[in-house]
């Protein structure tokens, strides 16, 4: 499979912070590549390497197979992005902010183009207000339709639902699907789990700057591995207790249970439950990656 | 060129960069309604010593003392307004957060650095444009034509009034390449800094430190002037001598020239190597 982005050992300092430390990573063509990792672990300095940003001071970027070289920006007009907030020409429309950001970026007439992103984020009809009148979420929209103007095969995307509300965050993760059935390759750096659980194929989860885990993202967070939370009535929290169950048991509180089983032992429970007349009020399982994520930053800062 | 006029738009689309055409109209109109009223009781505080030896005849008062009298106060004060405009071009764009949507896209940052300069020295250009237009238009249209009677330290010259339009050009274009020089001093701080206070009054601080060393009169002093740009700033004055001295007019462009390769040299490099953290 043809690598998109690839890290071979990248490190960054700045002064004694060690920002990213021998970070090695590969992006693959039509990956939703998550990008994980807890607020300072390096994800922004990494994005900003990636795009020439910020000088690694060793190791080696690879954008489209070829070795990253400030002298060979064409590159970049393969590649949208979004990085650490939207922030526009807030004395300039919307409009013109796309229409000068892509001239830059090589478009010879950007109008029909323009339309076309401001349509697919639902930026229709403001496009002709100053930027300085839009909400943080309008110009996030803006930010994501400016990193798409270009139609970049690549998109680089920080922190991208960050200030939305709910519809926006659907129509973010929505956009991305399409995006990708399209062909587009996304890096997606969140904090946010259920935002990359949900959209990503492959996922990587740095920690001050190193990285933790890398992989798929259905083999690292195996379905086989799920916490379970019941609610019942004091009685079922018993017949728990009694049965072959309690091994898996993690947690009692109240009427409440935490459970770790596998998939398929999820009807097993209720049936048990049901066997035993103890009312279900409630079986959900809990967001895997999140448990994982906890447990591998967690460790590795115990380590 | 897609960037100079990306640049240029965004220098010209900017509200603060109208401040400056404001104040020149501003300060352009009060000396102008100072000459109306008080200027023949200024002139004769003026030539009171020479009125003895010479006779004085026609209109005195008229546009092209008032377009000189406006030129010489008011391209003094002009670097701070080129400053304002020029300490912003990068550290502006650092500080709101655009500075990334620029430089991770094509154009490398020797031709941001490059299409800012042009920009920047392009607002100069219209700034003294701007100048030029008010003072000698506004003159003319109040006061009238006439010549031009310039009272130096050691003589009194009159420049006819069909001999002044080129002097004025080019005293105009040797404005513009000073305040270019400062604008790219500007530029330089600019690629320094996150946001635009500090250039700016870096700017400033080092018009009125160079200005001050090329004032006193200390032979330490007296001999690194030369090597000043704000020494060569007033080159423009030498339109209005009588005897017009090419090789001080060359000398000083080349010194104006040499600092401004200088300093877009270094603001390259520089922004060249810089992280863009903000």
């Amino acid at each position: 499979m043809e690598h998109i982005v690839r890290l071979e050992q990248v490190r960054k300092t700045f002064g004694r912070i060690v920002a990213v430390d021998g970070l090695s990573f590969s992006v693959m063509k039509g990956d939703i590549f998550g990008f994980l990792g807890p607020n300072g672990s390096g994800k922004s300095t990494t994005l900003r390497m990636l795009l020439g940003l910020v000088r690694p001071d060793s190791g080696r970027i690879l954008l489209f197979g070829n070795p990253w070289n400030p002298g060979q920006r064409q590159v970049l007009g393969r590649i949208g992005s979004l990085i650490e907030g939207p922030d526009f020409y807030p004395y300039l429309s919307g409009y013109k902010n796309l229409e000068l950001l892509g001239k830059l970026a090589g478009l010879r007439r950007p109008h029909a183009r323009i339309s076309e992103v401001l349509e697919l984020v639902g930026l229709k009809g403001r496009e002709n207000d100053f930027v300085k009148t839009y909400s943080h979420g309008m110009k996030q929209r803006l930010g994501i339709a400016q990193a798409l103007l270009h139609q970049p095969e690549l998109l680089v995307l920080d922190e991208p639902t960050e200030g939305l509300d709910p519809q926006g965050l659907r129509d973010i993760r929505e956009l991305l699907l399409r995006l990708q059935r399209q062909g587009i390759t996304v890096l997606l750096s969140s904090h946010l789990l259920a935002e990359v659980e949900q959209v990503a194929t492959r996922m990587a989860i740095v920690h001050r700057g190193k990285l933790l885990a890398e992989g798929m993202v259905a083999e690292l967070l195996s379905e086989n591995d799920l916490i379970v939370t019941v609610e019942s009535d004091e009685r079922a929290v018993e017949h728990i207790r009694q049965s072959r169950w309690l091994d898996q048991l993690l947690e009692a509180k109240g009427t409440a249970l935490r459970l770790r089983m596998m998939r398929r032992q999820i009807p097993e429970l209720a049936a048990f439950l049901h066997q035993k007349g103890c009312p279900l009020y409630r079986l959900s399982d809990q967001r895997p990656l999140e448990e994982y994520f906890l447990q591998l930053t967690g460790n590795h800062a115990e380590s | 060129m897609i960037l100079l006029s990306v640049e240029l738009y965004k220098v010209f689309a900017r509200p603060r960069s109208y401040i400056g055409f404001v104040v020149i109209t501003l300060i352009a109109a009060v000396l102008l309604a100072g000459i109306a009223v008080d200027g023949k009781q200024y002139l004769n505080l003026l030539l009171q010593q020479v009125e003895q030896y010479v006779v004085i005849e026609g209109k005195v008062i008229n546009g092209h003392l008032a377009a000189w009298i406006i030129l010489q106060t008011l391209l003094v004060h002009m670097p701070l307004l080129t400053a304002l405009v020029a300490g912003d071009l990068i550290s502006g764009e650092a500080a709101t957060g655009t500075l990334r949507l620029l430089a991770t896209r094509p154009p490398s940052r020797p031709a941001i650095v490059g299409a800012k300069f042009v920009a920047g020295a392009c607002y100069s250009a219209a700034l003294v444009a701007w100048l030029g237009l008010v003072a000698l238009a506004g003159g003319r249209l109040l006061l009238g034509n006439g010549d031009l009677l310039v009272l130096s330290t050691s003589q009194l010259i009159v420049f006819p009034s069909a001999d002044l339009w080129w002097r004025f050009a080019w005293a105009l274009v040797l404005a513009t390449l000073a305040l270019t020089t400062v604008t790219a001093l500007g530029l330089l701080f600019s690629v320094m800094a996150e946001n635009s206070s500090g250039p700016i009054v870096a700017t400033m601080s080092v018009v009125v430190l160079f200005t001050i060393v090329g004032t006193m009169e200390f032979p330490l002093f007296q001999r690194i002037s030369p090597a000043l740009f704000t020494t060569h700033m007033a080159v423009w004055r030498e339109l209005f001598y009588p005897e017009l001295e090419l090789k001080r007019i060359v000398s000083s462009v080349a010194v104006l020239v040499g600092h401004i390769a200088v300093f877009i040299a270094l603001a390259t490099y520089l922004f060249s190597r810089k992280d863009i953290l903000t």
